[in-house]
């Protein structure tokens, strides 16, 4: 009940409250025995923490936002990938073929925790009341081909938007506990290294939460404010911008393993409005064309603009850069139905803002041409995972884009990792006891959470000016083609501010949601420079000016924690399975 | 600005404060409006919106509004490139060192920034086109953020040093 009046008390809050505040209501403890804690209720989350509870255990999933609309679908998604074992290359083989191009992916890994899953996605989500376009006569899916990949592997979603609410119907009525707008601070492990919980604190309350658990799913997505677009702003970007690398950092933290951080730019946008639907835009057959008004893709790649996304980026970049651009997205050609359906149904619902931005820029696209830019830099895996879904550290599971598995299927391999770790994570849980953590513990990590709170103000850092700073160091040393000496400036950098970070000052509960927010992605960063100073290589999207061929056979850069040394972390090359 | 919430319309059911993803609306317990506290940290989803829309049914009490950076063509993006040196293949290969960086800016965010900006447009890219578009005699790579800012009067962006 007391959970209730919380939930209340932040909803109708004016701010959030301050140091001087919290002190004089002396804020609380909340303790939460659960059997498996997931971390993150984007898609990935949500599948995980319904498929661990149909199995029978107590869940609790724990997020920042709420549940209804929070993630990268929040908004929405208008298409899914999805084989349907219809024809030639519609099956399994065929998914982890395309899933090998993607170098650093173990495909026996992806086979278990994706593609044997995804079927039961697209079940699942019908289950759910999410309703897909098919063809009025036939009654097949309608399906585009996009990506560069072998087949039309994409479904397309009628009620787009609606995707995260039903789920959130569906986790309301099972017997998981959703716990909103908690920042999560710091995993609880064991003497023995197990993962045994989480404590984090309420962002409009400054509750603090200790959640103990049998075992933790982390699942908090992409992580993006690294860089921005060009206008400068990094809350302007195509995947959400509140997703800031949690896991990989927490999980670190924890003594796990963690590999093949990419930092890169994923797709191409509307100049000056970061958004996602380049693959809508490609899968119904619009051009992209330059300033000369040729089609130009089919120059860089045999399938034009159906290319794989990265090519696009690349061949658009290259475009500008020798005097053909600006680029731009046509569609004046497509029939007048196909136009609206892709502006009104699909790119509406990759950002709903989509038609606004339209207008307030005056285009036209029926008449006009839409321009176009490489969008802001993300970064996506890190949290290396075995074919259970489990990370190094016993206890541990990890789903979605901020585990080994994302590749561009995006929310198909978010939903799909999800099942499976949610279904690996009900196992363990049924088979193994809970630790409980000491309350000394509890108490200590409270006062490392909420400490910045009672900081002084003279002096310090704000969240915000330390974020700037990581964006600095990534922009000058992370975001070009990538030099020994370049890296290894901008490790110095990020420990030289790491060792500022204690002189971050929060003024509220936001604030401090914030600074934890910079520390993430500080380390995040830190495990993305390490990694490629020891990746002596090219490949994908890490371009080394010394090393200018990939190394054959691919290997995984681990990074782990040494135990008992913080500051020293360990190197291991693993070949890729 | 992002968001701007018409206090005629909304009835202050707190649906908005509940759809954001981002925590940046609170609600004004005086008037019983909402408040877009952090518009600096929207990501322009629309979420907001469309939750006002399905709740009043008639019309949303939200109305969306861009900063106008995001609404301007500026023509073609430009690049930075290597120096002189870096041309010459004496020294490793800097693309994206912007020169501006080791300027005094009084506004450190917009420096970051033209940073970014900077880098940002090169990345994705592999090192043999970086190495062709820093080789080709008719390509001119210059930093677009820069340029900009040497037209409006910080003197020495160009001078300074052999960057550009």
């Amino acid at each position: 009940m007391q959970r209730r009046n919380y939930a209340k008390t932040a909803v109708t809050a004016t701010e959030p409250p301050d140091a001087r505040t919290l002190a004089s209501e002396a804020p609380s403890t909340e303790k939460v025995e659960t059997d498996v804690l997931v971390i993150g209720a984007g898609v990935g989350g949500c599948m995980a923490a319904l498929t661990a509870s149909e199995a029978g255990v107590d869940v609790a999933l724990v997020e920042k936002a709420w549940v209804d609309r929070s993630g990268q679908a929040g908004a929405g998604n208008d298409h899914i990938m999805a084989h349907l074992n219809q024809g030639p290359n519609d099956n399994d083989e065929a998914v982890n073929k395309w899933a090998r191009e993607d170098t650093l992916c173990d495909v026996s890994v992806f086979d278990k925790v994706v593609t044997k899953n995804i079927p039961e996605v697209i079940v699942r989500l019908q289950a759910f009341g999410v309703v897909f376009f098919k063809n009025r006569k036939t009654g097949d899916f309608l399906r585009t081909q996009s990506l560069g990949q072998p087949a039309p592997w994409w479904l397309m979603i009628r009620n787009a938007d609606s995707l995260k609410p039903k789920m959130a119907n569906v986790l309301r009525k099972s017997r998981v506990s959703v716990l909103n707008w908690i920042m999560i601070t710091n995993l609880f492990t064991s003497p023995g290294g197990e993962v045994i919980g989480a404590g984090g604190f309420n962002i409009r309350t400054g509750a603090y939460y200790a959640f103990n658990s049998k075992c933790t799913i982390l699942a908090t997505g992409d992580v993006v404010r690294l860089a921005a677009n060009s206008t400068g702003n990094p809350y302007n970007s195509f995947i959400s911008p509140y997703g800031t690398g949690s896991a990989q950092a927490l999980a670190f933290d924890a003594g796990a393993e963690i590999a093949d951080l990419e930092l890169g730019k994923a797709t191409l946008i509307p100049k000056g409005f970061s958004s996602p639907g380049m693959n809508a835009i490609a899968g119904m057959d619009a051009y992209l064309t330059n300033s000369n008004g040729e089609r130009y893709m089919f120059r860089y790649h045999p399938l034009g603009e159906k290319a794989p996304r990265f090519d696009m980026v690349r061949a658009t970049v290259r475009e500008i850069a020798e005097g053909r651009g600006p680029c731009f997205v046509d569609m004046r050609h497509l029939p007048a139905d196909d136009r609206s359906m892709l502006i009104d149904e699909l790119l509406s619902v990759d950002k709903l803002t989509y038609r606004d931005y339209l207008k307030a820029k005056e285009v036209d696209l029926s008449s006009g041409l839409l321009e176009i830019e490489a969008g802001e830099l993300n970064t996506w895996k890190g949290l290396l995972v075995n074919e259970r879904s489990e990370c190094s550290v016993p206890g541990l599971y990890a789903a979605g884009a901020s585990s080994s598995i994302m590749n561009w299927g995006g929310l198909s391999v978010a939903m799909a990792s999800g099942i499976s770790a949610g279904r690996e994570a009900a196992l363990h849980a049924k088979n193994t006891n809970r630790l409980r953590i000491p309350p000394r513990e509890v108490e200590r990590e409270k006062n490392e959470a909420l400490g910045p709170l009672s900081r002084k103000r003279e002096r310090s850092m704000t969240p915000m000016q330390f974020e700037d700073k990581i964006r600095q160091i990534v922009a000058r040393d992370l975001a070009g083609v990538r030099t020994e000496e370049g890296l290894k400036r901008a490790l110095a950098d990020l420990e030289e501010l790491e060792s500022r970070s204690a002189s971050m000052f929060a003024k509220d509960t936001h604030d401090l949601m914030k600074l934890h927010e910079a520390l993430h992605l500080l380390t995040t960063v830190k495990l993305l420079t390490v990694g490629a100073i020891h990746r002596r290589e090219s490949r994908i999207f890490h371009w080394r000016n010394d090393y200018p061929e990939p190394r054959e056979p691919a290997q995984h850069v681990i990074l782990q924690k040494t135990p008992g040394e913080p500051n020293m972390i360990r190197i291991e090359y693993r070949d890729v399975r | 600005m992002p968001p701007v919430i018409d206090p005629n319309t909304c009835d202050g059911c707190t649906l908005c404060v509940r759809s954001c993803p981002g925590d940046i609306i609170y609600f004004d317990k005086v008037s019983s409006l909402p408040i877009i506290r952090y518009p600096e940290e929207c990501w322009h989803c629309g979420l907001c919106r469309m939750e006002c829309l399905k709740h009043l049914k008639k019309a949303s009490a939200i109305e969306y509004f861009f900063p106008d950076a995001w609404l301007k063509n500026e023509g073609p993006l430009e690049f930075s490139a290597t120096n002189e040196e870096d041309r010459a293949g004496s020294s490793p290969l800097r693309i994206g060192t912007c020169s501006a960086r080791e300027n005094e800016f009084r506004d450190q965010t917009l420096h970051a920034y033209a940073l970014g900006q900077t880098h940002t447009t090169l990345c994705g890219l592999d090192l043999r086109t970086v190495t062709d578009l820093g080789e080709r005699a008719d390509i001119e790579l210059t930093c677009a953020t820069c340029a900009r800012l040497s037209r409006e009067g910080v003197s020495g962006v160009r001078g300074s040093q052999s960057g550009h």
